[in-house]
Protein backbone atom coordinates (compact mmCIF):
# COMPACT_ATOMS: atom_id res chain seq x y z
CA UNK A 1 0.00 0.00 0.00
CA UNK A 2 2.92 2.68 1.14
CA UNK A 3 4.78 1.59 -2.06
CA UNK A 4 1.64 2.38 -4.00
CA UNK A 5 1.19 5.88 -2.74
CA UNK A 6 5.03 6.48 -3.18
CA UNK A 7 4.38 5.20 -6.68
CA UNK A 8 2.08 7.51 -7.39
CA UNK A 9 3.31 10.23 -5.31
CA UNK A 10 6.71 10.16 -7.35
CA UNK A 11 4.95 9.89 -10.69
CA UNK A 12 2.78 13.33 -9.94
CA UNK A 13 6.39 15.02 -9.14
CA UNK A 14 7.84 13.45 -12.38
CA UNK A 15 4.46 14.87 -14.00
CA UNK A 16 4.88 18.49 -12.59
CA UNK A 17 8.70 18.38 -13.53
CA UNK A 18 7.96 17.60 -17.31
CA UNK A 19 4.92 19.98 -17.41
CA UNK A 20 7.18 22.52 -15.75
CA UNK A 21 10.04 21.72 -18.73
CA UNK A 22 7.38 22.03 -21.62
CA UNK A 23 7.25 25.89 -22.01
CA UNK A 24 6.53 28.04 -24.54
CA UNK A 25 10.15 30.10 -24.09
CA UNK A 26 11.54 27.11 -26.31
CA UNK A 27 11.65 27.10 -29.71
CA UNK A 28 11.84 23.18 -30.95
CA UNK A 29 13.46 21.96 -34.05
CA UNK A 30 12.04 19.47 -35.85
CA UNK A 31 12.35 17.30 -38.93
CA UNK A 32 10.96 14.01 -40.70
CA UNK A 33 10.75 11.08 -38.63
CA UNK A 34 12.49 8.97 -41.42
CA UNK A 35 15.70 11.07 -41.05
CA UNK A 36 18.97 9.76 -40.46
CA UNK A 37 19.68 13.18 -39.04
CA UNK A 38 20.64 12.26 -34.77
CA UNK A 39 21.69 16.16 -34.17
CA UNK A 40 22.81 19.31 -34.53
CA UNK A 41 24.52 22.69 -33.60
CA UNK A 42 22.77 26.00 -33.16
CA UNK A 43 25.63 27.07 -35.67
CA UNK A 44 24.70 24.48 -38.13
CA UNK A 45 20.60 25.11 -38.04
CA UNK A 46 21.80 28.76 -38.55
CA UNK A 47 23.38 27.51 -41.95
CA UNK A 48 21.16 25.22 -43.60
CA UNK A 49 18.27 28.50 -42.05
CA UNK A 50 20.88 30.60 -44.23
CA UNK A 51 21.27 28.23 -47.02
CA UNK A 52 25.01 27.87 -46.73
CA UNK A 53 24.79 24.30 -45.79
CA UNK A 54 22.74 22.84 -48.66
CA UNK A 55 22.79 19.38 -48.17
CA UNK A 56 22.71 16.68 -45.15
CA UNK A 57 25.42 14.06 -44.34
CA UNK A 58 23.52 11.42 -46.16
CA UNK A 59 23.64 13.29 -49.17
CA UNK A 60 20.21 14.60 -48.59
CA UNK A 61 18.52 17.91 -49.86
CA UNK A 62 17.97 20.52 -46.80
CA UNK A 63 14.88 21.96 -47.19
CA UNK A 64 14.61 24.91 -44.10
CA UNK A 65 10.98 26.02 -44.05
CA UNK A 66 9.97 29.33 -42.67
CA UNK A 67 6.30 30.42 -40.96
CA UNK A 68 5.42 34.34 -42.70
CA UNK A 69 7.57 37.05 -41.81
CA UNK A 70 5.18 38.75 -39.04
CA UNK A 71 4.61 35.12 -37.51
CA UNK A 72 5.95 36.08 -33.83
CA UNK A 73 7.17 32.23 -33.80
CA UNK A 74 9.48 33.32 -36.84
CA UNK A 75 10.82 36.30 -35.51
CA UNK A 76 11.48 34.76 -32.68
CA UNK A 77 13.24 31.95 -34.07
CA UNK A 78 15.22 33.85 -36.31
CA UNK A 79 16.29 36.36 -33.89
CA UNK A 80 17.83 33.22 -32.17
CA UNK A 81 19.64 31.80 -35.34
CA UNK A 82 20.67 35.17 -36.73
CA UNK A 83 20.12 37.46 -34.00
CA UNK A 84 18.45 39.66 -36.79
CA UNK A 85 14.80 40.02 -37.40
CA UNK A 86 13.15 38.24 -40.42
CA UNK A 87 13.08 41.61 -42.63
CA UNK A 88 16.55 42.68 -41.85
CA UNK A 89 17.94 39.37 -43.76
CA UNK A 90 16.20 40.37 -46.83
CA UNK A 91 19.46 41.99 -47.82
CA UNK A 92 21.17 38.96 -46.76
CA UNK A 93 19.29 37.41 -49.76
CA UNK A 94 19.54 39.57 -52.02
CA UNK A 95 23.19 38.67 -52.11
CA UNK A 96 22.37 34.88 -51.92
CA UNK A 97 19.82 35.50 -55.02
CA UNK A 98 22.82 36.99 -56.95
CA UNK A 99 24.71 33.58 -56.27
CA UNK A 100 21.36 32.03 -57.40
CA UNK A 101 20.54 30.43 -53.87
CA UNK A 102 17.01 31.15 -52.94
CA UNK A 103 15.80 31.24 -49.17
CA UNK A 104 13.35 28.80 -47.27
CA UNK A 105 10.74 28.30 -48.72
CA UNK A 106 7.12 29.72 -46.06
CA UNK A 107 4.63 27.85 -44.99
CA UNK A 108 0.76 29.77 -43.53
CA UNK A 109 0.59 27.73 -41.02
CA UNK A 110 1.63 25.84 -38.19
CA UNK A 111 -0.31 22.69 -39.59
CA UNK A 112 0.91 23.18 -42.97
CA UNK A 113 4.66 22.90 -41.12
CA UNK A 114 3.93 19.63 -39.68
CA UNK A 115 2.83 18.14 -42.74
CA UNK A 116 5.73 20.13 -44.88
CA UNK A 117 8.04 18.20 -42.33
CA UNK A 118 6.36 14.87 -42.15
CA UNK A 119 5.98 14.70 -45.88
CA UNK A 120 8.55 15.95 -47.21
CA UNK A 121 12.37 13.84 -46.83
CA UNK A 122 15.06 16.72 -45.92
CA UNK A 123 12.70 19.54 -44.39
CA UNK A 124 13.32 20.69 -41.13
CA UNK A 125 11.01 23.37 -39.39
CA UNK A 126 10.66 24.54 -35.76
CA UNK A 127 7.57 24.42 -33.54
CA UNK A 128 6.41 25.77 -30.10
CA UNK A 129 6.39 22.74 -27.40
CA UNK A 130 2.62 22.49 -27.44
CA UNK A 131 2.42 22.28 -30.73
CA UNK A 132 4.59 19.62 -31.69
CA UNK A 133 3.30 16.00 -32.20
CA UNK A 134 4.03 12.43 -33.14
CA UNK A 135 4.50 12.87 -36.56
CA UNK A 136 7.56 15.05 -36.30
CA UNK A 137 10.85 14.50 -34.13
CA UNK A 138 12.58 17.05 -31.85
CA UNK A 139 16.28 17.90 -32.76
CA UNK A 140 16.78 20.49 -31.18
CA UNK A 141 15.52 22.87 -28.07
CA UNK A 142 16.51 26.26 -28.24
CA UNK A 143 15.75 28.37 -25.45
CA UNK A 144 14.48 31.95 -26.48
CA UNK A 145 14.37 35.66 -24.21
CA UNK A 146 10.81 36.23 -24.88
CA UNK A 147 7.87 34.61 -24.16
CA UNK A 148 5.75 32.94 -26.52
CA UNK A 149 2.64 31.39 -24.39
CA UNK A 150 0.34 33.42 -25.57
CA UNK A 151 0.71 31.74 -28.82
CA UNK A 152 -0.17 28.53 -27.42
CA UNK A 153 -2.51 29.87 -25.62
CA UNK A 154 -4.09 31.43 -29.25
CA UNK A 155 -3.97 27.79 -30.32
CA UNK A 156 -5.75 25.87 -27.79
CA UNK A 157 -8.25 28.87 -28.23
CA UNK A 158 -8.62 28.06 -31.75
CA UNK A 159 -8.83 23.95 -30.93
CA UNK B 1 14.15 45.73 -81.46
CA UNK B 2 13.39 49.16 -81.77
CA UNK B 3 14.52 51.65 -78.59
CA UNK B 4 11.16 52.39 -77.33
CA UNK B 5 9.93 48.81 -77.22
CA UNK B 6 12.72 48.31 -75.06
CA UNK B 7 12.02 51.05 -73.12
CA UNK B 8 8.74 50.02 -72.74
CA UNK B 9 9.66 46.87 -71.63
CA UNK B 10 12.27 48.42 -68.79
CA UNK B 11 9.15 50.46 -67.85
CA UNK B 12 7.32 47.45 -66.96
CA UNK B 13 9.64 45.63 -65.25
CA UNK B 14 10.02 48.78 -62.99
CA UNK B 15 6.46 48.96 -61.96
CA UNK B 16 6.10 45.21 -61.52
CA UNK B 17 5.95 45.72 -57.64
CA UNK B 18 2.38 44.85 -57.75
CA UNK B 19 3.04 42.17 -55.10
CA UNK B 20 4.91 43.42 -52.54
CA UNK B 21 5.69 39.87 -50.50
CA UNK B 22 8.59 39.49 -52.99
CA UNK B 23 10.73 38.11 -50.88
CA UNK B 24 9.08 34.86 -49.48
CA UNK B 25 8.66 31.96 -51.54
CA UNK B 26 5.27 30.32 -50.45
CA UNK B 27 4.98 26.54 -50.50
CA UNK B 28 1.13 26.69 -50.76
CA UNK B 29 2.43 27.50 -54.36
CA UNK B 30 4.41 24.32 -54.24
CA UNK B 31 1.19 22.38 -56.45
CA UNK B 32 1.63 25.62 -59.23
CA UNK B 33 3.81 25.15 -61.78
CA UNK B 34 5.44 28.37 -61.42
CA UNK B 35 5.73 30.96 -59.20
CA UNK B 36 7.01 35.02 -59.79
CA UNK B 37 8.40 36.71 -56.68
CA UNK B 38 9.75 40.57 -57.84
CA UNK B 39 13.38 40.05 -56.69
CA UNK B 40 13.72 36.62 -56.03
CA UNK B 41 12.66 35.23 -60.18
CA UNK B 42 10.60 32.98 -61.55
CA UNK B 43 10.57 29.59 -60.27
CA UNK B 44 9.78 26.10 -61.38
CA UNK B 45 9.76 23.99 -58.16
CA UNK B 46 8.99 20.83 -60.04
CA UNK B 47 12.01 21.13 -62.08
CA UNK B 48 14.38 22.89 -59.61
CA UNK B 49 15.05 25.80 -61.27
CA UNK B 50 14.98 29.64 -61.22
CA UNK B 51 15.11 32.17 -64.08
CA UNK B 52 16.13 35.78 -62.51
CA UNK B 53 18.17 38.98 -63.07
CA UNK B 54 18.69 42.31 -62.52
CA UNK B 55 19.20 45.45 -64.88
CA UNK B 56 20.73 48.50 -64.45
CA UNK B 57 20.31 52.39 -65.54
CA UNK B 58 22.38 55.07 -65.32
CA UNK B 59 22.85 58.89 -66.09
CA UNK B 60 26.41 59.92 -65.85
CA UNK B 61 27.93 63.38 -65.86
CA UNK B 62 31.51 63.20 -65.80
CA UNK B 63 33.14 66.66 -65.74
CA UNK B 64 34.92 67.61 -68.78
CA UNK B 65 33.38 64.96 -70.88
CA UNK B 66 30.29 64.47 -72.05
CA UNK B 67 27.07 63.52 -70.19
CA UNK B 68 25.51 59.92 -71.02
CA UNK B 69 22.34 57.84 -70.58
CA UNK B 70 22.90 54.05 -70.53
CA UNK B 71 21.37 50.76 -69.42
CA UNK B 72 24.67 49.44 -68.06
CA UNK B 73 23.32 46.15 -67.17
CA UNK B 74 20.64 43.51 -68.07
CA UNK B 75 21.18 40.17 -66.65
CA UNK B 76 19.66 37.27 -66.68
CA UNK B 77 20.34 34.16 -64.27
CA UNK B 78 19.66 30.16 -64.40
CA UNK B 79 19.56 27.93 -61.30
CA UNK B 80 18.94 24.58 -62.36
CA UNK B 81 19.65 21.93 -59.73
CA UNK B 82 18.84 18.62 -61.16
CA UNK B 83 19.77 16.48 -58.23
CA UNK B 84 20.62 16.78 -54.81
CA UNK B 85 24.72 17.28 -55.19
CA UNK B 86 24.19 18.98 -58.36
CA UNK B 87 23.72 22.52 -59.66
CA UNK B 88 24.00 24.60 -62.59
CA UNK B 89 24.13 28.21 -62.67
CA UNK B 90 24.26 30.68 -65.54
CA UNK B 91 24.51 34.41 -65.96
CA UNK B 92 24.39 36.15 -69.33
CA UNK B 93 24.65 39.75 -69.18
CA UNK B 94 24.04 42.63 -72.20
CA UNK B 95 26.23 45.43 -71.54
CA UNK B 96 25.74 48.97 -72.21
CA UNK B 97 23.50 47.77 -74.70
CA UNK B 98 21.90 50.61 -75.49
CA UNK B 99 23.41 54.52 -74.67
CA UNK B 100 22.99 58.18 -75.43
CA UNK B 101 26.16 57.99 -77.40
CA UNK B 102 25.20 54.82 -79.79
CA UNK B 103 23.82 51.30 -79.01
CA UNK B 104 25.37 47.73 -79.58
CA UNK B 105 23.90 44.67 -81.83
CA UNK B 106 22.86 41.86 -79.19
CA UNK B 107 25.74 40.03 -79.98
CA UNK B 108 28.32 43.08 -79.08
CA UNK B 109 26.51 43.70 -75.74
CA UNK B 110 25.97 40.20 -74.79
CA UNK B 111 28.25 38.61 -72.19
CA UNK B 112 28.72 35.23 -70.67
CA UNK B 113 29.16 36.21 -67.06
CA UNK B 114 29.15 33.24 -65.17
CA UNK B 115 28.73 29.56 -66.33
CA UNK B 116 29.34 26.83 -63.73
CA UNK B 117 27.96 23.71 -62.72
CA UNK B 118 29.04 22.85 -58.68
CA UNK B 119 28.93 19.40 -56.95
CA UNK B 120 28.02 18.77 -53.66
CA UNK B 121 30.46 16.27 -51.83
CA UNK B 122 28.70 17.32 -48.01
CA UNK B 123 27.08 20.28 -47.08
CA UNK B 124 30.45 22.30 -46.25
CA UNK B 125 32.14 20.63 -49.74
CA UNK B 126 31.85 21.77 -53.11
CA UNK B 127 33.70 21.49 -56.26
CA UNK B 128 32.84 23.92 -58.72
CA UNK B 129 33.80 23.66 -62.88
CA UNK B 130 33.65 26.59 -65.38
CA UNK B 131 33.68 30.41 -65.40
CA UNK B 132 32.98 31.84 -61.99
CA UNK B 133 33.96 35.31 -60.20
CA UNK B 134 37.56 35.49 -59.20
CA UNK B 135 37.45 35.09 -55.47
CA UNK B 136 39.79 37.78 -54.65
CA UNK B 137 37.99 40.49 -52.02
CA UNK B 138 34.80 40.79 -51.34
CA UNK B 139 33.69 43.51 -53.93
CA UNK B 140 34.31 41.04 -57.03
CA UNK B 141 31.74 38.51 -55.83
CA UNK B 142 28.65 40.28 -55.05
CA UNK B 143 29.30 43.24 -57.23
CA UNK B 144 25.63 43.34 -59.21
CA UNK B 145 24.30 47.18 -59.14
CA UNK B 146 21.17 45.82 -56.71
CA UNK B 147 23.87 44.79 -54.01
CA UNK B 148 26.59 47.29 -53.90
CA UNK B 149 26.21 51.03 -52.46
CA UNK B 150 27.66 53.27 -55.40
CA UNK B 151 27.35 53.57 -59.31
CA UNK B 152 30.86 53.26 -59.71
CA UNK B 153 33.01 50.56 -58.20
CA UNK B 154 36.36 51.18 -57.00
CA UNK B 155 38.73 51.20 -59.21
CA UNK B 156 41.05 48.26 -57.17
CA UNK B 157 38.26 45.99 -57.40
CA UNK B 158 37.41 47.12 -61.62
CA UNK B 159 40.00 45.00 -63.81
CA UNK B 160 42.69 46.55 -61.52
CA UNK B 161 45.40 43.98 -60.82
CA UNK B 162 43.38 40.64 -61.72
CA UNK B 163 40.71 39.52 -64.05
CA UNK B 164 37.53 39.44 -62.39
CA UNK B 165 36.29 36.18 -63.82
CA UNK B 166 38.21 32.74 -64.15
CA UNK B 167 37.45 29.67 -66.06
CA UNK B 168 38.44 26.00 -63.87
CA UNK B 169 38.00 24.48 -60.99
CA UNK B 170 37.47 26.00 -57.56
CA UNK B 171 37.27 24.19 -54.60
CA UNK B 172 34.85 25.56 -51.32
CA UNK B 173 35.14 24.15 -47.88
CA UNK B 174 33.59 25.75 -44.71
CA UNK B 175 35.09 24.41 -41.97
CA UNK B 176 33.53 25.87 -38.30
CA UNK B 177 35.90 27.27 -35.71
CA UNK B 178 34.85 28.15 -32.20
CA UNK B 179 31.39 28.42 -33.73
CA UNK B 180 31.88 30.63 -36.55
CA UNK B 181 32.70 29.70 -40.17
CA UNK B 182 35.87 29.82 -42.05
CA UNK B 183 35.61 29.96 -45.50
CA UNK B 184 38.31 28.20 -47.95
CA UNK B 185 38.45 28.51 -51.36
CA UNK B 186 41.39 27.09 -54.05
CA UNK B 187 40.63 27.73 -57.33
CA UNK B 188 42.86 27.09 -60.87
CA UNK B 189 42.29 28.58 -64.05
CA UNK B 190 42.99 27.64 -67.53
CA UNK B 191 41.50 30.80 -69.57
CA UNK B 192 42.85 30.27 -72.82
CA UNK B 193 41.51 26.65 -73.37
CA UNK B 194 38.27 26.82 -71.46
CA UNK B 195 36.52 30.80 -72.10
CA UNK B 196 36.38 31.81 -76.02
CA UNK B 197 34.96 35.48 -75.62
CA UNK B 198 36.58 36.60 -72.42
CA UNK B 199 35.15 40.09 -71.27
CA UNK B 200 37.95 41.16 -69.05
CA UNK B 201 40.45 43.27 -69.46
CA UNK B 202 43.38 41.29 -67.92
CA UNK B 203 42.92 37.69 -69.08
CA UNK B 204 43.90 35.00 -67.53
CA UNK B 205 46.44 32.57 -68.85
CA UNK B 206 46.60 30.22 -66.10
CA UNK B 207 46.31 30.78 -62.45
CA UNK B 208 46.12 30.04 -59.12
CA UNK B 209 44.93 31.12 -56.01
CA UNK B 210 43.12 30.84 -52.85
CA UNK B 211 40.93 32.79 -50.19
CA UNK B 212 40.18 32.56 -46.62
CA UNK B 213 37.08 34.26 -45.04
CA UNK B 214 36.16 34.59 -41.61
CA UNK B 215 34.00 35.76 -39.37
CA UNK B 216 35.13 37.08 -36.30
CA UNK B 217 31.71 37.84 -34.95
CA UNK B 218 28.29 37.88 -36.50
CA UNK B 219 29.42 41.78 -37.02
CA UNK B 220 32.86 41.22 -38.23
CA UNK B 221 34.24 39.16 -41.18
CA UNK B 222 37.73 39.13 -42.17
CA UNK B 223 39.76 37.88 -45.35
CA UNK B 224 42.76 36.97 -47.17
CA UNK B 225 43.24 36.80 -50.48
CA UNK B 226 45.97 35.45 -53.03
CA UNK B 227 46.72 34.85 -56.53
CA UNK B 228 49.19 34.22 -59.15
CA UNK B 229 48.92 34.21 -62.75
CA UNK B 230 50.03 34.54 -66.11
CA UNK B 231 48.76 36.64 -69.20
CA UNK B 232 48.55 35.62 -72.71
CA UNK B 233 50.15 39.10 -73.04
CA UNK B 234 53.22 38.54 -71.14
CA UNK B 235 53.62 35.14 -71.29
CA UNK B 236 57.34 35.26 -71.27
CA UNK B 237 57.01 37.36 -68.79
CA UNK B 238 57.71 36.25 -64.81
CA UNK B 239 54.53 35.47 -62.73
CA UNK B 240 52.12 37.94 -61.48
CA UNK B 241 51.18 38.19 -57.66
CA UNK B 242 48.39 39.52 -56.17
CA UNK B 243 47.74 40.16 -52.16
CA UNK B 244 44.73 41.25 -50.85
CA UNK B 245 43.41 41.57 -46.93
CA UNK B 246 39.77 43.00 -45.99
CA UNK B 247 37.08 42.99 -43.83
CA UNK B 248 33.57 43.51 -43.48
CA UNK B 249 31.38 44.79 -40.53
CA UNK B 250 27.72 44.84 -40.74
CA UNK B 251 25.14 45.91 -37.52
CA UNK B 252 21.85 47.46 -37.45
CA UNK B 253 21.73 48.72 -41.03
CA UNK B 254 25.37 50.47 -40.48
CA UNK B 255 27.81 48.52 -42.93
CA UNK B 256 31.88 49.77 -43.27
CA UNK B 257 33.77 47.77 -46.30
CA UNK B 258 37.88 47.54 -46.60
CA UNK B 259 39.60 45.95 -49.00
CA UNK B 260 43.31 46.27 -50.10
CA UNK B 261 45.83 45.05 -52.56
CA UNK B 262 49.36 44.71 -53.55
CA UNK B 263 50.32 43.54 -57.05
CA UNK B 264 53.70 42.86 -57.99
CA UNK B 265 55.88 40.46 -60.46
CA UNK B 266 59.18 39.01 -59.74
CA UNK B 267 61.57 40.83 -61.57
CA UNK B 268 63.34 43.83 -61.24
CA UNK B 269 63.04 44.96 -65.36
CA UNK B 270 59.52 45.91 -65.06
CA UNK B 271 59.56 46.94 -61.61
CA UNK B 272 55.82 46.26 -61.56
CA UNK B 273 54.75 47.49 -57.73
CA UNK B 274 50.96 48.55 -57.77
CA UNK B 275 48.88 48.90 -54.18
CA UNK B 276 45.41 49.99 -54.02
CA UNK B 277 42.97 50.13 -51.14
CA UNK B 278 39.60 51.49 -50.38
CA UNK B 279 37.34 51.80 -46.61
CA UNK B 280 33.70 52.45 -47.57
CA UNK B 281 30.88 53.35 -44.82
CA UNK B 282 27.02 52.71 -44.97
CA UNK B 283 24.83 54.93 -41.86
CA UNK B 284 21.04 54.62 -42.29
CA UNK B 285 19.86 58.12 -42.28
CA UNK B 286 15.70 58.16 -42.98
CA UNK B 287 13.62 55.01 -43.54
CA UNK B 288 15.24 53.43 -46.42
CA UNK B 289 17.92 56.24 -47.31
CA UNK B 290 21.48 55.35 -46.48
CA UNK B 291 24.53 57.78 -47.13
CA UNK B 292 27.38 56.31 -48.37
CA UNK B 293 30.88 57.44 -48.24
CA UNK B 294 34.11 56.01 -49.84
CA UNK B 295 37.71 56.87 -49.94
CA UNK B 296 39.91 55.19 -52.15
CA UNK B 297 43.71 55.53 -52.45
CA UNK B 298 45.78 53.65 -56.10
CA UNK B 299 49.42 53.98 -56.53
CA UNK B 300 49.72 52.12 -59.72
CA UNK B 301 52.70 52.60 -62.81
CA UNK B 302 50.42 51.24 -64.74
CA UNK B 303 47.82 54.64 -64.52
CA UNK B 304 50.72 56.70 -64.70
CA UNK B 305 50.47 57.11 -68.17
CA UNK B 306 47.45 58.52 -68.37
CA UNK B 307 47.76 60.52 -64.71
CA UNK B 308 51.40 61.72 -64.85
CA UNK B 309 51.10 60.48 -61.33
CA UNK B 310 50.90 57.11 -60.21
CA UNK B 311 49.39 57.87 -57.35
CA UNK B 312 45.74 58.89 -57.40
CA UNK B 313 43.09 59.54 -54.21
CA UNK B 314 39.77 59.16 -54.99
CA UNK B 315 36.29 60.38 -53.11
CA UNK B 316 33.08 59.05 -52.72
CA UNK B 317 29.76 60.82 -51.08
CA UNK B 318 26.01 59.79 -52.06
CA UNK B 319 22.76 58.56 -51.21
CA UNK B 320 21.16 55.70 -52.23
CA UNK B 321 17.79 54.61 -51.41
CA UNK B 322 15.63 51.31 -51.10
CA UNK B 323 11.95 52.07 -51.17
CA UNK B 324 11.82 47.82 -51.26
CA UNK B 325 13.80 45.14 -50.85
CA UNK B 326 14.97 44.28 -54.45
CA UNK B 327 15.50 48.19 -55.85
CA UNK B 328 17.43 50.69 -54.61
CA UNK B 329 18.10 54.43 -56.41
CA UNK B 330 21.49 55.52 -56.14
CA UNK B 331 22.89 59.10 -56.68
CA UNK B 332 26.57 60.26 -55.80
CA UNK B 333 29.50 62.80 -56.25
CA UNK B 334 32.80 61.63 -57.32
CA UNK B 335 35.92 63.89 -56.89
CA UNK B 336 39.68 63.56 -56.11
CA UNK B 337 43.11 64.02 -56.41
CA UNK B 338 44.88 63.11 -59.74
CA UNK B 339 41.96 60.87 -60.85
CA UNK B 340 40.38 62.52 -64.10
CA UNK B 341 41.71 59.74 -66.32
CA UNK B 342 40.68 56.75 -64.21
CA UNK B 343 37.86 57.86 -62.00
CA UNK B 344 36.50 61.16 -63.49
CA UNK B 345 35.07 63.34 -61.08
CA UNK B 346 31.16 64.19 -61.53
CA UNK B 347 27.86 63.29 -60.89
CA UNK B 348 26.48 59.98 -61.32
CA UNK B 349 22.41 58.80 -60.92
CA UNK B 350 21.97 55.06 -60.93
CA UNK B 351 18.23 52.82 -60.68
CA UNK B 352 19.09 48.86 -60.17
CA UNK B 353 16.67 46.00 -59.05
CA UNK B 354 16.17 42.40 -59.26
CA UNK B 355 13.62 40.57 -60.95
Amino acid sequence: MRSTILTHFLCLLLLLFFSNNIRADEIFVVIGKTSSVEKLTLKQLENIYRRKTLIGEDGERWNPINLSANNPLRIAFAQKIFQQPPEVMEAYWNAQYFQGIMPPYVVNSVEAMLRFVEDTPGTIGYLLPCQVDDRVRVILKLPVSESLENLCKKEANLH
Amino acid sequence: MSRPIILCLLLCFLLLPYQLSFAEHNSETENQFFDYHWGRGLTIPSANLNIGGYLQASYRQPEKRPDAVMLNDLSLFITWSPHDRLRFFAELDQQNWFTSYGNRTFDEALSVERLFVDYLFSGTTTLRFGKFLTPFGRWNVIHSAPLVWTTNRPIVTNDFSFAPRANGLLFSHTHLVNEHNLDLSVYLDDSTDLDPKPNNRIVFDKAAGARINYELTEELQVGFSYLAYQTLADLDLPTHHVVGLDAMWQNQGYEVLFESLYHTRNDAETNLDEKGLFIQGVAPIAGQVFAVGRYEYVNSKVFQNLTNNSVSHIGVGGLAWRPFVPLVVKTEYRFGENNRAIAPSGLFISIAMFY
